[in-house]
């Protein structure tokens, strides 16, 4: 093991430390490189500087106070780590087949808006490393729109929680005409639909910025490339497989909320290097652009539909009923008090996140509380094989294929 | 004055707001999912352990002692073959005889299929051996659970702590460590004196 203090090894390599508070480090994360000159000989991770404890916080909370939690981890797309637990949840409760499809449809068009805003974050970034900073720019304006709806969804900006066991947490908003921000007085679809209307040309902007862009070619054209067999070794999952070559999509290959009946790309590429990886999470943000269109069409038939189960030892009753029905006080009382309690048993439930695969392993012994959750993080694993990348390549690459694996610490540490 | 057989029957469905029991019929016999019976027949130690899978991936349980030997043959000589360790998790159930039960997740990426192993460990210094030389990818997961379980991972080679710090005592997901919140103290700060408090409650009780 390589430690702090040490600067030289013994074959007089030179040993860099990168991080913790590295700004293309993407986060809290620390590199130890092992250098020949400029060449990177090894690259060791060091991670857990944002270890929060989450998982262990899980346990001592119930179902519904758990799913707060799951926003910390990847804080960049928070309504994928909801969906991700509650999924599991749902599976553990055996209500899987009892969800609205109007609550499913609007997971759908809320996790592609996050998957979009995330891949924004992650583009602007990456470009911003690599040292254009005009793009980074850019997509904050785009991934802002996203947010505002997210807020005006849930109430929130970031850390939205928006979704529940059995539905969602309250039905999108209609919009307030007497709203002093003029955003504020547009209904949810129609806010969404003005963004799918600017997203496909502000994603072509992107690509005239960048695609073609040679210092954003020599940079990262044939940098940090990995083989399929590599990909599949390292466990990698999410864009960084797909750019290796194998196109393996939760979305399709385990659908959930629905995404079967969606009509969508899932886009590829064979040279596993950091532009490969660049062109396939570009082409994912017009496949999303696609799926929440037809989300949207689909929510128009679904006016007025429920959004949550109507089962009260699970979900929770309306907010007009509480006020004028014993029951419902009851079992809202009920639900905030003890919780829902699933059979003992464990579910693992898969999405796939703007990263990769998001699993979360939820085992139940029986009490209102679980018993155990485990997030399958996809950063944790991409990570994992980063030095694969580095290793023999320039230390100014390292900085590419960082951006390029697309880390969220939070997600990795917990 | 007996209840007809079809009276009776309408009685025992299901009431609504009770859960309705989902427990499989046990008369006619397991039916494993093909690639589960098929690593059933080859290792004759692998049990399908009795507890409920809400999520439906075929699971086997497998003594430590074959636990290598099952991976390599996943990876290598099962159809399909498994070749992407998809997630290794681990889990204390302080009531069991082997407490420390670590799940590992395979996904097959011709077919899709999935399957997850059990295998369990116990005693003073839980011990199981690594499947790093197998799947590489299970590096990190198995120096997780030996930091948040304190599961050794024999022939690991390099097993540190990954998300504590490195001289972190105990381990933290066993159910028997503490969580470790701090008591909030509402009155005994100083900065909020009595009178402080009293003249803020003052003000409002005034309106």
């Amino acid at each position: 093991m390589v430690m702090l203090s040490e600067t030289q090894t013994e074959s007089g390599r030179m040993i860099l430390n990168m991080g913790p508070q590295h700004p293309s480090t993407h986060g809290v994360l620390r590199l130890l490189l092992e250098l020949e000159g400029e060449e990177v000989v090894n690259c060791v991770p060091d991670i857990g500087f944002l270890h929060t404890g989450i998982e262990k916080t899980m346990e001592s909370r119930n179902y519904h106070q758990a799913i707060v939690l799951t926003d910390r981890t990847d804080y960049l797309s928070p309504l994928t780590n909801n969906l991700s637990y509650i999924l599991a949840c749902e599976k553990l409760f055996g209500i899987e087949q009892d969800i609205p499809v109007r609550a499913h449809v609007i997971r759908v068009i809320m996790c592609e808006l996050s998957r979009i805003g995330s891949h924004l974050i992650w583009l602007g970034t990456q470009a911003l490393d690599l040292g254009a900073s005009t793009v980074f720019l850019y997509c904050w304006r785009e991934r802002e729109q996203i947010l505002s709806i997210n807020e005006a969804v849930s109430g929130v900006r970031m850390m939205t929680s928006y979704f529940r066991i059995g539905g969602l947490s309250a039905d999108v908003n209609r919009g307030d005409p007497k709203a002093d921000n003029p955003a504020d007085r547009l209904s949810f679809e129609d806010r969404v639909a003005e963004f799918v209307r600017i997203m496909p040309g502000r994603v072509d902007e992107y690509e005239l910025l960048l695609s073609r862009n040679p210092i954003f070619m020599d940079r990262t054209r044939g940098v940090g490339t990995i083989t399929k067999e590599d990909a599949v070794r390292y466990a990698f999952t999410g864009p960084c497989l797909r750019a290796s070559g194998i196109p393996l999509d939760m979305r399709v290959a385990y659908p959930y909320c629905g995404y079967e009946q969606y009509d969508f790309d899932v886009p590829f590429s064979n040279e596993g290097d950091v532009y490969a990886r660049y062109m396939v999470r570009l082409r994912e943000m017009r496949e999303s652009v696609k799926i929440i269109r037809q989300g949207l069409e689909k929510l128009r038939g679904l006016e007025g539909q429920p959004i949550r189960i109507d089962d009260p030892r699970i979900a929770f009753p309306k907010r007009d009923k509480i006020h004028t029905s014993m029951e419902s006080l009851i079992h809202h009382f009920k639900l905030v008090s003890e919780g829902p309690v699933p059979p003992a048993g464990e579910a693992y439930a898969v999405v796939e996140s703007p990263r990769g695969e998001l699993g979360t392993y939820v085992f139940s012994d029986g009490s209102n509380k679980p018993h155990r959750v485990r997030f399958r993080g996809p950063g944790f694993y991409n990570l994992q094989g980063l030095p694969r990348l580095t290793n023999g390549r320039m230390v100014a690459d390292v900085v590419a294929c960082i951006g390029s694996i697309d880390i969220v610490l939070g997600e990795i540490d917990r | 004055m007996g209840t007809s057989p079809g009276q009776s029957s309408t009685g025992t469905q299901t009431v609504p707001g009770q859960t309705p029991q989902t427990e499989p019929p046990a008369a006619l016999g397991p039916v494993y999912a093909e690639h589960l019976q098929r690593l059933l027949d080859r290792f004759s130690e692998a049990t399908v352990p009795a507890w409920r899978y809400a999520d439906g991936i075929p699971t086997a349980s497998v003594p430590a002692e074959r636990l290598v030997e099952v991976c390599a043959w996943l990876r290598d000589g099962s159809t399909p073959r498994f070749e992407l360790l998809i997630d290794v998790c681990g889990a204390h159930w302080p009531t069991r005889q082997l407490p420390f039960e670590v799940t590992y997740l395979f996904h097959s990426v011709d077919t899709n299929l999935r399957l997850r192993l059990k295998c369990s460990a116990g005693g003073e210094t839980p011990t199981l051996p690594t499947i790093c030389d197998v799947y590489p990818a299970a590096n990190w997961p198995e120096r997780e659970i030996w930091d948040m379980f304190g599961v050794v991972f024999e022939g690991h080679p390099d097993l540190r702590r990954i998300l504590t710090p490195n001289d972190w005592e105990g381990h933290p997901l066993r159910k028997d460590f503490p969580l470790g919140e701090e008591p909030v103290e509402f009155y005994r700060s100083p900065a909020i004196t009595p009178s402080v408090s009293a003249e803020a409650g003052g003000g409002a009780g005034t309106e």
